[in-house]
């Protein structure tokens, strides 16, 4: 009895004891740190999780859209929501896997992650972290993704995710103005993770407008507060802290119909000449705005959108004609005759000739060695292109060696011959300069090139010869070390059009922001004007018009529209042809209206023969139908 | 008080007056006795004679009295009817109302009945809304109902349930004699859908706020306000032509993947009844015009 007394003492003097330590415990968690908890708890409980915003889409000058951000249905499983019970978990994996991966179904635009991945594998693999979704079908069809949402019930643990990705309409026709977007390249990261970029999910503009305007396509990514469990996965939304604001749109100056119809009468003309490379802009040379530009071969930038397998990227990258290159900026080629343009008017300017100016031409010319200058057997000769035939154009002016592009004529105007002092190297290296050449135009393209202006300096650096007489001559013509881009051929020949102004090139159009404000509006940039009087400009764009009436592009000579211009026939290394000539570039350019020129344009064969007879056609055909289909500002 | 002298002592004393209250009843028996005797005729005429004139007045006064205290017990009377009628009332008005639903129910079925007679190739099950469950779970609100058809009745989860003016969702579990049915509101729910005039196709999916989304509509899509989405069916437990609902709103724009569309349900949730379990049988609804 007093045994067992004394045992319920005890009992009850510890029962006492434990209580008195749970409620100081409890005081302690609940008064003293219960801010503290609190706040640790909350955390654990919400978090804020960043929303995508929509990217900005990309139209031609007309609102047509050239871009649609479509949504991407990706089939995944988070291992912890399936079936608890073995046979009924393998039965929703076997029903998924006949209906993503069975023969029945096409399987042309999914790319599986294997052929037909073990999916139990999979999950066994992904029971590691349960909650974490793996991935087992990308780029799913929609009417897969729309059954497997509306049977979500009897697929437990199978998620239909959608995500916008870039589908590029038309896409070849304009993949090399637009680019494409792809995940953040190794060699970017630190400056993208500093905008705030997460590497391992955003996709970013990488070549083309998608990357020049990247800052105003993207838009403002969005906050979320969501409820998360333990296992730190979101069980719902609580609401939106700030919400996503859709990326600004652009709207290009590139007009779709025009751009097709130039890229059809480019893929024409190369076929005849059998060129491997062709380009051919139109731009406004009025203001700088890029009507179209096409380079081909082009490329499906919606390989890269979807991202691209290795290879398709392996072809693309070892493709000869360059595919991914945009040659209308990056390509430098020798532009011939139609760079006669620059000389022309520095020689007019610099009072070097006047429009009365004769200098004969016989065919050929014949330049004294330096060292040697009376043994003629040491001279070195230089010829005109109608020396072929046997001949010489005689004594002819300015605009006459423009009609019929005399190559000797430039020649002496640019390095003057015996006694007729010329240019010399420096004044045509600077007034090749103020034309635009061996500089970026600084059109709104990534990776333009800036062409080759060669100096005496730049030979000595890079030969280790010096800079001759020949070197100057071949120049005038645009050959020997000369090179310049399409696009800087046409600019210049632009700034001739429009009586001497430079301007930038340019396509962007507006900007708009997801409501439809006009955030930007083109404004047209001057790079300079010309030091040239008027008479001067007047002269070579009248030398230019008699090109089309009387000379080499005679084939857009129409009563209807009045169009000047150049060709230009340019020399290059390549393999020679059967009578040992070397292969040539056919280039033409020049502009319409003559009086208040609408349009100027630039066609480049790579290998394709001569001007006049490859290039101009399809000059021709571009310039047609733009009057005859386009030309806006004659329509009502 | 003074009258309290009757029964207490204005000291308050408890006891009874005996005395003078056995003497007042024998000067009324005395009375009484006179009276009947009619010894007290002389005294009476006396009597009469001073105080007609008053009685006159007095009497005009009592009948006005008396008729009011008829006028009260009519009044107690009538409320008694009014009561009675007033229960009556009640009752029509329930008959009434048991009345019409009857007949609404019955119309009820009978565009039930039209609607499997429409739609032979069908096996049906009628069903009761028993409850309406609007839960809380995690991912926010759902909207079930239950109806009183199940297992016995060969109730299986992903049936349709509709009525005769189209979809209300889909069963989601299934007990003997009673189903959970999804509402095609709840926001977990989306159905493949079709717009009947553009034959665009998406999704249709619940709002938080109990009306329907059709997502996931192509941009190209020319989509209407006014058109019919119906069930796509795409081979699930759902046939393919059950009426939705009707667009009556649509946003699109450029910079999205795809268009959106607001849908008014073609059932009208609030006024859920009677329902038909659709157990199968063909997979898809022929189209008719003018829904």
């Amino acid at each position: 009895m007093n045994g067992s007394r004394s045992r319920l003492l005890v009992f009850q003097i510890g029962a006492i004891l434990v209580l008195i330590t749970f409620v100081f415990r409890l005081w302690h968690l609940q008064i003293l740190k219960g801010d503290y908890y609190k706040v640790l708890s909350e955390k654990n409980r919400l978090r804020l999780v960043q929303t995508e915003a929509l990217r900005g889409i990309i139209y031609d000058r007309w609102g047509r859209p050239l871009v649609r951000n479509t949504p991407s249905y990706t089939v995944s499983i988070t291992p912890a929501y399936l079936p608890e019970e073995e046979g009924e978990r393998r039965q929703v994996l076997r029903r998924l896997s006949e209906l993503l991966f069975s023969s029945g179904k096409s399987a042309a635009l999914a790319s599986p992650v294997r052929a037909s991945p073990d999916l139990e594998a999979l999950v066994k693999e992904g029971m590691k972290n349960p909650y974490k979704p793996i991935v087992v079908k990308k780029n799913v069809d929609r009417e897969t993704a729309f059954f497997l949402q509306q049977e979500h019930l009897s697929f437990p643990g199978v998620q239909v995710e959608v995500e916008p990705i870039r589908e590029y309409i038309s896409s070849t026709l304009f993949s090399h103005i637009i680019g494409y977007t792809g995940l953040i390249p190794k060699e970017w990261e630190a400056s993208y993770r500093e905008k705030g970029y997460d590497l391992s999910r955003d996709k970013v503009g990488l070549t083309g407008i998608e990357f020049v305007y990247e800052d105003y396509l993207k838009g403002e990514k969005g906050q979320k507060l969501v409820e998360v469990d333990a296992s730190g996965r979101e069980i719902r939304t609580i609401g939106y802290e700030r919400a996503p604001i859709p990326g600004y749109s652009l709207y290009l100056t590139i007009d779709w119909d025009l751009q097709a119809m130039v890229k059809e009468a480019l893929e024409e003309g190369m076929k005849k000449a059998q060129s491997p490379v062709g380009v051919a802009i139109v731009m406004d040379p009025r203001n700088g705005q890029i009507l179209a530009m096409v380079s081909l071969p082009s490329y499906d930038n919606n390989l890269f959108a979807r991202g691209i397998s290795y290879e398709d990227y392996s072809k693309l990258e070892k493709d000869p004609n360059h595919p991914l290159v945009n040659h209308a900026i990056i390509g430098q080629y020798p532009t011939g005759s139609t760079f006669k343009i620059v000389p022309a008017t520095a020689a007019l300017e610099e009072g070097v000739i006047t429009e009365k100016s004769y200098l004969n031409c016989e065919g050929i010319l014949w330049v004294p060695n330096q060292y040697f200058p009376d043994d003629p057997t040491l001279a070195q000769p230089f010829y005109c292109w109608i020396h072929r035939y046997g001949k010489g154009h005689g004594p002819i002016n300015v605009i006459d060696a423009l009609v019929h592009s005399c190559d000797i004529f430039f020649y002496k105007v640019a390095g003057g011959f015996k006694d007729f002092r010329g240019l010399g190297l420096d004044r045509l290296v600077y007034w090749a300069r103020l034309f635009g050449f061996g500089e970026k135009t600084g059109i709104d393209l990534p990776g333009e090139s800036k062409g080759l202006v060669p100096t005496a300096d730049w030979k000595r650096l890079n030969y280790g010869e010096v800079w001759v007489l020949g070197d100057t001559y071949n120049m005038a013509i645009g050959q020997g070390f000369f090179l310049a881009t399409p696009l800087q051929i046409l600019n210049a020949t632009a700034a001739i059009a429009n009586g001497g102004t430079l301007y930038r090139p340019k396509l962007l159009y507006k900007m708009v922001d997801h409501e439809g404000n006009v955030v930007e509006e083109f404004k047209p940039e001057i790079i300079r004007t010309l030091p040239a009087s008027e008479k001067t400009i007047a002269l070579v764009r009248r030398g230019l018009r008699e090109t089309v009436i009387r000379g080499t592009a005679w084939r857009t000579n129409w009563p209807d529209i009045p169009v000047a211009g150049k060709t230009g026939t340019a020399e290059f290394y390549g393999p020679r042809g059967p009578k040992g000539d070397l292969p040539t570039h056919a280039w033409f350019t020049g502009f319409a209206p003559y009086e208040n020129p609408k349009i100027a344009l630039v066609v480049f064969l790579q290998g394709g023969g001569g001007g006049s007879e490859n290039a101009v056609p399809i000059a021709a055909k571009i310039i047609r139908y733009y009057f005859d289909y386009l030309d806006w500002e004659r329509q009502p | 008080m003074s009258t309290t002298r009757f029964f207490l002592d204005s000291g308050g004393a408890k006891k009874p007056n005996w005395r003078f209250l056995l003497l007042l009843l024998f000067l009324g028996f005395l009375l009484s006795a006179f009276y009947r005797a009619k010894l007290l005729n002389p005294v009476q005429d006396l009597i009469l004679r001073i105080t007609t004139p008053a009685q006159y007045g007095i009497s005009i006064a009592s009948s006005f009295l008396r008729q009011t205290v008829v006028s009260i017990e009519e009044l107690r009377h009538l409320r008694e009817e009014n009561e009675k009628l007033k229960k009556e009332l009640e009752r029509l008005i329930i008959e009434n109302v048991q009345l019409r639903e009857l007949e609404a129910e019955n119309r009820n079925l009978r565009e039930l009945l039209r609607f499997t007679q429409e739609n032979p190739a069908f096996d049906y099950t009628a069903a009761r809304v028993t409850a309406r469950v609007i839960g809380f779970d995690p991912s926010g609100f759902t909207r079930y109902v239950l109806i009183n058809a199940g297992q016995r009745e060969g109730v299986l989860p992903g049936m349709a349930v509709v009525t005769e003016r189209g979809l209300v969702g889909r069963v989601v579990d299934v007990y003997h004699t009673a189903s959970k049915v999804l509402l095609i509101t709840d926001p977990t729910s989306s159905i493949a859908a079709y717009l009947q005039g553009s034959q665009a196709t998406g999704m249709v999916e619940g709002t938080p706020e109990g009306m329907l989304i059709m997502r996931y509509i192509p941009l190209e899509a020319k989509v209407s306000v006014g058109e019919i989405a119906l069930t796509a069916g795409l081979g699930g437990t759902l046939p393919k032509g059950l009426v939705i609902g009707q667009v009556i709103e649509i946003e699109r724009k450029d910079y999205a993947p795809f268009q959106e569309v607001r849908i008014k349900p073609s059932v009208n949730f609030d006024r859920l009844e009677l329902v038909l379990v659709l157990k199968g049988g063909k997979a898809s609804i022929p189209e008719e015009e003018g829904h």
